[in-house]
């Protein structure tokens, strides 16, 4: 099968084609500010590239971060509407997972992924040597109970890696492979974390907790959004 | 039948992500075949305005179920549509962004044309779903949350000039804010509207702004209501500091006959001027009902139009409806990673 990934959660816009005949196509640009220029370009030049026609692609991926907000849901709107218009399944990937496969591949050892937030915050999340997560993804600071060698796009970091769209569309196959189902619960709370109560956030997190790889195509936000309810609309003086 | 009406009619998908309203529409030519909106308008209730990263958590939330709504309702085979138009701007820039991405890849992975266009130029447009093509020149008079503008249309798909904006806050904005000094809730211009009703907008005597003969020069079509909304609070702390009791419904009624003066006003000086005589009104002040009686009222020997409230309120079919002009006329659309401009300029149309 064809799939189409595309991951826009760190400054690194990147897309891919994996399962065509010319093999595997990846494309990647650097720059944080420009998301929304970039990718539907590198799209169409990847799928140019592998010669591939938008009504063969049969699954579209895309990394659900955590990263900053406006460029991850640039991401995941693509991918969503790419889906929704060739009518074929979508799935979502936590972005660490993405890096941190490709850097257990390569390093051979187990790994702290950091990855940019915001301000001074980093998301970060520790893999055993077989990739596996063992703990995060969570925001902080600083990371804690750093794991091997530390690999990302956040300081300090032993070696600066971003997601590739191309490790996303093989762990996405990878997982298939090994009999986990696609997310097929479109349905998630539709609460985006203003209310008491557990939000689509904790909701994805806790399926992000329990080893649950393929995820719906949704952010992974680790973080209300940052809204004062004014004071005359507290009850108080009005 | 003409093209813009007829089975020969472009169908357009239009999509519009500007601020709180997640709509995406489909039309073909001139008729509306679905609108399908989802709004972020309560969770954004409790903090008395729009919350950007709400309304753009929410707008990705939203994007697929509306699509799939606006499809089905449509009756349509997306395959079938012959081009994309999404708001590119103005607006907040998150928000726009999640508009503009899903409309980059529908119309990439359907292999359609892509319009990213002005939500000004779509307020005008709309209306032609509901009064047919509008005569041009029009003069337009946008009023909501985000926008007051007076704009002169000799070509809604060409060219559109800006006459007159507000100086300072939206006329929506000022509904709102003296909606919470009255302690009404958000959004202001409906509860105020209502709370109107019951009132005598002669029982106090707010300031016109920009409105003295002074100001016919500098300022002849443009607007200012934060002294206004700063009038009204002056006025209840000054009322409330005597003891004196207040109606809720004449201050509600005397300030929005204030707002809807010096619109109404302002909108029909620039058609004399211009010696235009179709007025289009749109933006969701222009769901108002007292503006919809004065401009009735003064308006005489004009051609007003103004779209029913939802339709003047940001919608999916606004866009697709100027997405339907623009491909019956033979614009060229948008150059793939065209992105999103938060102030994008009224006089750009297709960017
Ligand atoms: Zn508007």
């Amino acid at each position: 099968m064809l799939i189409l990934a595309i991951d826009t959660s760190t400054a690194a816009t990147s897309v891919a084609v994996l399962g065509a005949t010319a093999g595997p196509i990846l494309r990647t640009q650097i720059d944080g500010r420009r998301h929304a220029e970039v990718v539907a370009p590198l799209l169409r030049e990847a799928l140019r590239e592998a010669d591939v026609d938008p009504a063969d692609i049969g699954l579209v991926a895309c990394g659900v971060g955590p990263g900053p907000f406006t460029g991850l849901r640039v991401g995941i709107a693509t991918a969503i509407a790419f889906g929704f218009a060739r009518d074929v399944p979508v799935v979502g990937v936590c972005s660490l997972d993405v890096t941190a496969r490709a850097a257990v591949r390569d390093l051979g050892t187990s790994v702290t992924v950091l990855s940019r937030a915001r301000k001074s915050e980093v998301c970060w999340a520790s893999y055993d040597d077989r990739a596996m997560r063992i703990a995060g993804p969570i925001i902080r600071r600083e990371p804690v109970n750093i794991t091997g060698a530390c690999v990302g796009d956040a300081g300090p970091v032993d070696e600066v890696r971003y997601p590739s769209a191309l490790d996303l569309a093989e762990l996405v196959v990878e997982r298939m492979a090994l009999g986990e189902a696609l997310p097929d619960d479109f349905a998630l709370p539709e609460d985006t974390s203003t209310e008491a109560g557990q939000s689509s956030a904790t909701v994805l997190v806790d399926r992000v907790r329990a080893a649950r790889i393929l995820l719906p195509p949704r952010p992974i936000y680790l973080r209300r959004p940052d809204a004062v309810v004014p004071a005359s609309l507290t009850g108080g003086a009005a | 039948m003409t093209r813009a009406s007829g089975a020969g009619a472009p169908l357009v998908l239009g999509i519009e992500t500007s601020c709180d309203e997640t709509g995406i529409a489909i039309v073909r030519g001139r008729t509306l075949l679905a609108d399908a909106i989802a709004s972020s308008v309560d969770e954004q209730a409790r903090f008395g305005g729009v919350v950007p990263e709400i309304a753009s958590r929410a707008h990705l939330e939203a994007l697929a179920p509306t699509l799939a709504r606006a499809t089905a309702e449509a009756g349509i085979h997306l395959a079938d549509v012959d081009a994309i138009a999404v708001t590119a701007g103005p607006g907040l820039v998150g928000a726009l962004l999640v508009g503009v991405s899903a409309a980059e890849s529908l119309a990439l992975a359907l292999g359609k044309p892509l319009y990213g266009v002005n939500h000004l130029a779509a307020h005008v447009a709309v209306d032609r779903l509901v009064h047919g093509d509008l005569p041009e020149p029009a003069i337009a008079l946008l009023v909501s949350g985000g926008h007051t503008s007076l704009l002169r249309v000799d070509d809604v798909t060409l060219e559109v000039t800006a006459l007159g904006s507000t100086l300072d806050d939206a006329a929506g904005e000022a509904f709102d804010k003296v909606a919470r000094v009255l302690g009404l809730p958000f959004p202001g211009g409906p509860h105020i509207d209502a709370a109107a009703g019951a009132g005598d907008a002669r029982a106090i005597d707010f300031p016109r702004a920009l409105s003295a003969h002074r100001d016919d020069e500098d300022h002849r079509y443009d607007f200012s209501f934060s002294g206004l909304k700063t009038a009204v609070v002056r006025w209840l702390e000054v009322q409330r500091r005597a003891g004196n009791p207040i109606s809720t419904a004449d201050v509600a009624a005397a300030f929005q006959e204030a707002v809807v003066d010096v619109l109404v006003s302002k909108a029909l000086r620039a058609c004399r001027d211009t010696g235009i005589s179709t007025l289009v009104v749109g933006g969701g002040v222009a769901a108002n009902s007292r503006l919809r009686v004065v401009l009735t009222e003064r308006a005489e020997g004009l051609d007003v139009r103004v779209p029913p409230p939802h339709l003047c309120t940001d919608n999916g079919a606004m866009v697709a409806a100027l997405g339907a002009a623009l491909v019956e006329r033979g614009r060229p659309p948008s150059a793939p990673g065209m992105g999103a401009d938060s102030s994008m300029p009224v006089d750009t149309i297709v960017v």
